[in-house]
């Protein structure tokens, strides 16, 4: 337990703590101790016990403050980190999968089957069917205004990679210009590769519609995302477009006939 | 009049930090981020831990040192400590600059567009661009001292006075500067850098580390102390956030994804932020390198250790997922 000082005591280890203070202070400082003291006395405790629990801390002054604050401050971050998932930077970040999802499996697609309506200037429809297989063989049946034809492309796939030069445009008959990003997945890929933005649907069943804005576009493309697949099944801008895909698939169908049912 | 004039002394660096704050957060609601944010760290925030830790008047002196011929005693000495910090400063910088700029980058785009070749600017620019910067200023820091009347080549200065203007303006800028980029609005709700990078369960677990870190090494008031606390309490609240996004991952969680990618990111940001606006002014005015070789481990590795995890983030985030379920 704390020992009481006696007067003499008091004095002594004043002097010696305050001895390069002036006298007048010093007095001042004995003044108050000593008051301190007598009505600790007069109470019949010492001030060591009247101040409690807080004085017995064995460390210096303010550090059980601190500590606690910095013990609070871990256990609040940790439980609200827990409790608080970020709602809105995963629905951001869902978007993101949903797209890089999707060009992946554009990307290891082994056939696909798109029909495309495209209105010219005069507001003529003309319609395509556009038959892919890997590694590049196209078969594409036009009809429209000009009649009817029938083109087999044979395109080469792009080289990929950061140093691979830019892939040259084939020349490829204006008839089929209008429909040119639909005539590879990896055209359909980078008309797709632009900022996502979810305008309805969730889940695993509902097909979830996202709009696909590029600099330069005066208005977003369209595209509806079937999530069983993460492959797009139609796509609306100026032109629309719906899509069959096959991947995974072991042995495909010669050019031209349809797929059958279950390969 | 005295006394009102020690207190203004004493709190006007805080209060023109205020400022700085209020400016910055003002300027990102009415202009728009620039793409390439994580350089305009490098280069302000360079400027301004520079006026934070220096008096103007030495910046001046270690300016000349690298210009004229190599200054003598206590100028030699801070001209060193000056190039050295400056180093030092860059590579932090260079590092809390990538962070920025990747967030600027998802704050702004959605998909893929462009992701890589902007992941190269903007991510690793600033990166590269810290450490280039620190290459050139360690430079004069090497330079070959000119004896003094004693013999000494190098002599340690007493600790210098308070420049509050200078320090306020400093902390002003830092303020400012990390205000408008990261309180700047998103396209979207969810697209905020702020819900990327203040997330606020990462920066209290780093600053509460720190602090209980700084607690037991029972030296509260050293920069080296303070360095040393926000490093482990960076890096433990990183990884865990690292792990949480894993497990996530693993179980094809996308918030969990999302809750551990946002921890990982604001703890290390808070670490960065927390190095550069505290811990190294503390380590530079107490004008100290004697010991300094285990900090340096810290000082230049942090930033790497930091960039690896945000690498780790960024594949985390364009690794297509499994879906599982619903």
């Amino acid at each position: 337990m704390s020992r009481k000082l006696g007067r003499n005591d008091l004095d002594r280890l004043l002097r010696e703590a305050l001895a390069s203070e002036p006298e007048a202070h010093v007095e001042r400082r004995r003044d108050d101790v000593r008051t301190a003291w007598a009505r600790a006395r007069a109470r019949g405790v010492a001030l060591a016990d009247a101040a409690g629990p807080a004085l017995l801390i064995p460390v210096a002054p303010g550090s059980s403050l601190l500590a606690g604050a910095a013990a609070v401050m871990l256990a609040v971050g940790l439980a609200l980190q827990l409790a608080l998932p970020p709602r809105l930077v995963a629905d951001s970040l869902s978007v993101r999968q949903t797209a890089v999802r999707v060009d992946a499996q554009i990307r290891r697609a082994l056939a696909m089957t798109v029909r495309v309506e495209r209105a010219d200037e005069r507001g003529r429809l003309r319609r395509y069917r556009i038959e892919w297989r890997a590694p590049g063989e196209v078969l594409v049946e036009s009809d429209g205004p000009e009649g009817p034809g029938r083109h087999r492309l044979r395109l080469t796939p792009a080289a990929t990679g950061p140093f691979a030069p830019a892939a040259p445009d084939e020349a490829i008959d204006p008839l089929l210009q209008p429909a040119r990003d639909f005539l590879s997945p990896g055209r359909v890929a980078s008309l797709l590769d632009g900022g996502w933005t979810l305008v309805t649907g969730s889940g695993r069943e509902a097909a979830r519609v996202f709009d696909v804005s590029k600099p330069g576009w005066r208005a977003p493309l369209r595209v509806a995302i079937d999530p069983r697949i993460d492959l797009p099944v139609r796509l609306e801008a100026k032109a629309s477009a719906s899509f069959e895909w096959e991947a995974g698939a072991t042995r495909l169908p010669p050019l031209g006939e349809a797929a059958q049912p279950g390969r | 009049m005295e006394t009102m004039a020690r207190t203004l002394k004493r709190i006007g660096p805080g209060l023109l930090a205020i400022l700085g704050l209020a400016a910055g957060a003002l300027a990102a609601r009415r202009m728009s981020v620039p793409s390439h944010a994580g350089f305009l760290v490098l280069a302000i925030g360079e400027i301004a831990l520079a006026l934070v830790a220096f008096a103007p008047r030495e910046i001046g002196a270690a300016f000349a040192q690298a210009f004229r011929r190599p200054l003598r005693d206590g100028q030699e000495w801070l001209a060193r400590q000056f190039w050295e910090s400056a180093a030092r400063n860059a590579c932090v910088l260079g590092a809390l600059g990538a962070f920025v700029g990747l967030v600027v980058l998802f704050s702004t785009t959605e998909g893929l567009r462009d992701v890589d070749r902007a992941l190269g600017e903007r991510l690793l620019g600033p990166w590269l661009g810290g450490i280039l910067l620190a290459a050139l200023l360690a430079i004069p820091a090497l330079r070959a001292s000119t004896a003094a009347a004693d013999g000494a080549f190098v002599r340690q200065p007493a600790a210098p006075p308070v420049q509050s203007l200078s320090v306020g303006l400093g902390y002003a800028l830092f303020a400012a500067m990390l205000a408008f980029l990261l309180l700047a609005p998103g396209t979207r709700p969810g697209f905020e850098p702020s819900a990327w990078l203040l997330r606020g369960p990462a920066w209290l677990a780093v600053a509460g580390g720190a602090l209980a870190i700084v607690l037991y090494l029972g030296d509260r008031r050293r920069g080296r102390s303070a360095t040393l606390a926000l490093a482990v309490a960076g890096l433990v609240a990183a990884v865990l956030g690292l792990l949480q996004a894993l497990h996530g991952f693993a179980l094809s969680r996308i918030t969990s994804v999302a809750a551990g990618i946002t921890f990982l990111l604001s703890a290390c940001v808070a670490t960065l932020v927390g190095l550069g606006a505290v811990a190294l002014p503390l380590e530079d005015r107490e004008r100290r390198l004697d010991g300094a070789a285990p900090l340096r481990l810290v000082w230049y590795g942090l930033p790497i250790v930091t960039m690896l995890l945000l690498a780790a983030a960024v594949a985390l985030t364009l690794t297509p997922m499994a879906q599982r379920g619903g």
